[in-house]
């Protein structure tokens, strides 16, 4: 026994020995080609450098910012191209705001905002004063994998290059978004995110703060139109203006959602679960996940059915809209009789209204009734409340409690974020009629 | 004629007793701070002769000021320069001293037999024991209601801490009335705490059922009204048992304090939640669908009515309209 030990031993470290200089000459040539990517950063950091500012907000008088981001020239004459929620609080409070833009190298000068895509989160300014050879665009989403570059002034330590890979579109995305495998932080909003020709794929708009690198582009095929769009206006339109193509433009992106999850003719497609049918994965843009319980001294079991859209924007600072989540707890029980049961289910349908805030949305009204829907009764809940700055769009919350098993039961969960109160409500109406108690 | 005149503590109970053997019809005597006066009184507030009394054979007393400055309290009024007014069970006030007048003439409650007392003393204690094994019941049944892992463990918790507020009650309840009436009470002031509270709790219960039973949505200020109904009676209860406060007063002080201090909470909570752009007042409570006597409304009956929400939405939108924005926005976008 011990000699195979030893001979089994001395084979391993022979195999160490073998890996350890096969890794020194894998790492000497990996060293080259990571100089040569890194070389690549620098040129295109350079070449684009001059084109880049960032975009900083003021509140008041103030001297010191409110909040930054970054922009870069799309055309001569000082016509930068950056996010919408970048210039949001001054559109928004055009007499409270200032925006301003400050180049690489101190020089700074006022902002004016030329035209908006709040559904791609796009906007066109004007920097007074700053005119630098605009950056070029390229329309085609790149493939998986391609080298890609994010460039802006994260967490405003100064002007940044991050390396990384482009992932291709975002699968089954409500908006079109680039998904970039780099970093993007806080700051390098608006900024342009390059291929390794150092032509523009896209424009940062967001990352997932707790995961790793996870980021995404807006396409710069979408660009385009608003650059155009902002060229061809003969004076820059007025503040209220501006405000109004917003407004349309959220009612634009609420009425796609609702419409795309409310096909003509089709039934809404449903999943059956503990005896129900209840609304399953509405269309391919919403992410639906499932979990359970499998603790089995548990008393009552839970499945939990989660969607969500993903389809909001990030328009200001606490303010997400034009999305739809809802879920589905469904509980069943063998040890609890039903005056214990049903208060289970009381609790998974409490509504906890959410995170707004008092600048942008009004307190909640409700509804409280019980419906006899599909081969079952249930309460419902609903309760709405009005986003203040933009008329005609709506939140609405909705609860479900069924009320005919004493032993099983659903709770099901539904909110939309700023929607046509007509629409969400017919939405909703859809929704709860496509309930049903199979058995 | 004999007469017996008594000094009486804060709570009406003899404090110092005097005999008087008085001549005359009708018989009278004096009372004062000095030591010229029949019954002589230990208080600053008193003249040195303050008051006379007279007592006629069918043994009416009445006083006659003898020109003090404070003048004398009868029937809970204060006469100046009173003449000849005549007392109501004896009682009247020199100074800050109560005195009470007796004569043979006097007619007193019957006897009371050892047991009655007892008797009451025993129901006080049967009536909160009882009151008491309701609310224990209830507070095992909301532990059971939520089925929790470790019921025994959450059932000891709950009942000790419920326990211990309600021994904090009493306590202090039996304090006061220590302070008053120089007894504690216990089981009095147990009694108004189990039954008030029981009470609150079942018929909190019984509407939450009955409003799912009929298919009726909840009444919202629901808990709150039972809240103001038990403080109103308890608080009337209580009183009147920790001290001599008459019936009006207590009703008076237990109408007045919740509806002050309740309105108070129930004001300042109401802007607070009015303000409060998250919050969601409806409680959606669920009991057995057995339970059940109604069934439920057709979807275009609540749809039709959910329209309305729109206005009331908007209504409370264009209350908002010139509100300052509190809070600024910062950091990187």
């Amino acid at each position: 026994m011990i000699p195979l030990l030893r001979f089994l031993t001395l084979c391993a470290a022979l195999f160490a020995v073998a890996a350890s200089a096969q890794e020194r000459s894998g790492a000497s040539r990996r060293d080259v080609a990571a100089e040569a990517v890194s070389e690549n950063a620098r040129i295109v950091l350079e070449r684009a450098r001059p084109s880049i500012v960032q975009i900083r907000g003021f509140f008041g008088a103030n001297t010191a910012q409110a909040f930054h981001g970054t922009g870069f020239a799309v055309a001569r004459g000082g016509i930068l191209l950056t996010n919408y929620h970048v210039t949001a609080e001054q559109v928004m409070y055009p007499e409270k705001y200032r925006l301003e833009y400050r180049t690489p190298e101190g020089k700074t000068g006022g902002i004016r905002v030329l035209a908006v895509d709040v559904r791609h989160d796009l906007a066109v300014v004007r920097a007074q004063g700053f005119d630098a050879p605009p950056l070029m665009l390229n329309a085609r989403v790149p493939d998986k994998g391609t080298r890609a570059y994010s460039i802006g002034f994260p967490l405003d330590v100064g002007l940044t290059i991050t390396e990384g890979v482009s992932n291709g579109r975002v699968e089954d995305s409500f908006e079109p978004r680039i998904h970039y495998s780099g970093a993007i932080n806080g700051g390098m909003s608006g900024g342009p995110a390059f291929n390794a020709a150092g032509q523009v794929i896209g424009v940062n708009v967001s990352g997932y703060r707790f995961e790793q690198l996870v980021s995404f582009l807006v396409p710069a095929s979408h660009a385009s139109a608003l650059i155009e769009q902002a060229l061809a206006q003969k004076a820059p339109p007025a503040a209220a203006q501006i405000r109004q193509q917003v407004l349309e433009q959220l009612h634009a992106h609420a009425d796609a959602l609702v419409k795309a999850l409310t096909p003509s003719a089709d039934p809404m497609p449903v999943q059956r679960i503990g005896g129900y049918a209840l609304p399953g994965k509405l269309a391919e843009f919403i992410d639906c996940g499932a979990s359970g319980d499998p603790a089995p001294e548990a008393p009552v079991r839970t499945e939990r059915i989660s969607c969500s859209a993903k389809a909001g924007l990030y328009l200001q600072q606490g303010l997400y809209t034009g999305d739809l989540r809802y879920s589905h707890f469904v509980l069943s029980t063998e040890k609890l009789g039903p005056l214990r049961f049903s208060n289970r289910l009381s609790d998974m349908a409490q509504a906890r209204g959410g995170f707004g805030a008092r600048r942008h949305v009004s307190p909640f009204t409700c509804r409280d009734s019980t419906v006899a829907l599909q081969g079952f009764d249930a309460r419902l809940m609903v309760c709405t409340r009005a986003l203040r700055n933009f008329d005609g769009l709506y939140d609405i919350t909705a609860r479900v409690v069924s009320l005919n098993q004493g032993a099983r039961g659903f709770a099901s969960h539904l909110d939309l974020y700023g929607v046509d109160f007509a629409a969400g409500m017919a939405f909703l109406r859809r929704y709860v009629g496509a309930m049903r108690w199979e058995g | 004629m004999r007469v017996l005149v008594e000094i009486l503590d804060s709570h009406g109970r003899a404090r110092w007793r005097e005999h008087l053997a008085l001549d005359g019809d009708p018989a009278r005597f004096t009372v004062g701070r000095g030591a010229a006066a029949d019954v002589v009184v230990d208080d600053p507030h008193a003249a040195a002769l303050h008051a006379e009394v007279e007592v006629d054979a069918a043994g009416r007393a009445r006083v006659t000021d003898l020109g003090s400055l404070n003048g004398i309290t009868v029937g809970g009024r204060r006469l100046r320069s009173a003449h000849a007014v005549e007392l109501r069970d004896g009682l009247f006030t020199v100074g800050r001293t109560r005195l009470r007048v007796r004569t043979p003439a006097e007619t007193l409650a019957p006897e009371l037999p050892e047991s009655e007392g007892l008797r009451a003393g025993v129901n006080a204690v049967l009536l909160s024991l009882a009151s008491a094994a309701v609310c224990v019941g209830f507070v095992a049944y909301s532990v059971w209601l939520s089925a929790p892992q470790n019921m025994a463990g959450a059932m000891a918790t709950a009942l000790i801490y419920a326990l211990l507020l309600a021994g904090a009650w009493v306590a202090a309840w039996g304090f006061v009335t220590r302070v008053m009436q120089s007894e504690w009470r216990w089981a009095l002031h147990a009694a108004i705490l189990f039954t008030v509270l029981g009470a609150v709790v079942f018929l909190d219960w019984l509407f939450d059922a009955l409003w799912f039973a009929l298919s009726l949505p909840g009444w919202p200020s629901q808990q709150t009204a039972l809240l103001v109904a038990a403080a109103v009676l308890g608080l009337h209860w209580h009183l009147r048992g920790a001290s001599n406060i008459s019936r009006r007063r207590a009703a008076l002080v237990a109408v007045a304090l919740p509806l002050a201090v309740g309105g108070g909470f129930y004001f300042v909570n109401a802007i607070a939640q009015a303000r409060n752009v998250n919050y969601i007042g409806v409680e959606l409570k669920v009991f057995p669908p057995s339970w059940r006597m109604r069934p439920g409304g057709s979807l275009d009956a609540y749809f039709a009515a959910a329209a309305r929400l729109k206005d009331e939405t908007d209504r409370k939108r264009r209350a908002m309209r010139g509100e300052d924005d509190e809070d600024s926005p910062g950091d990187e976008d």
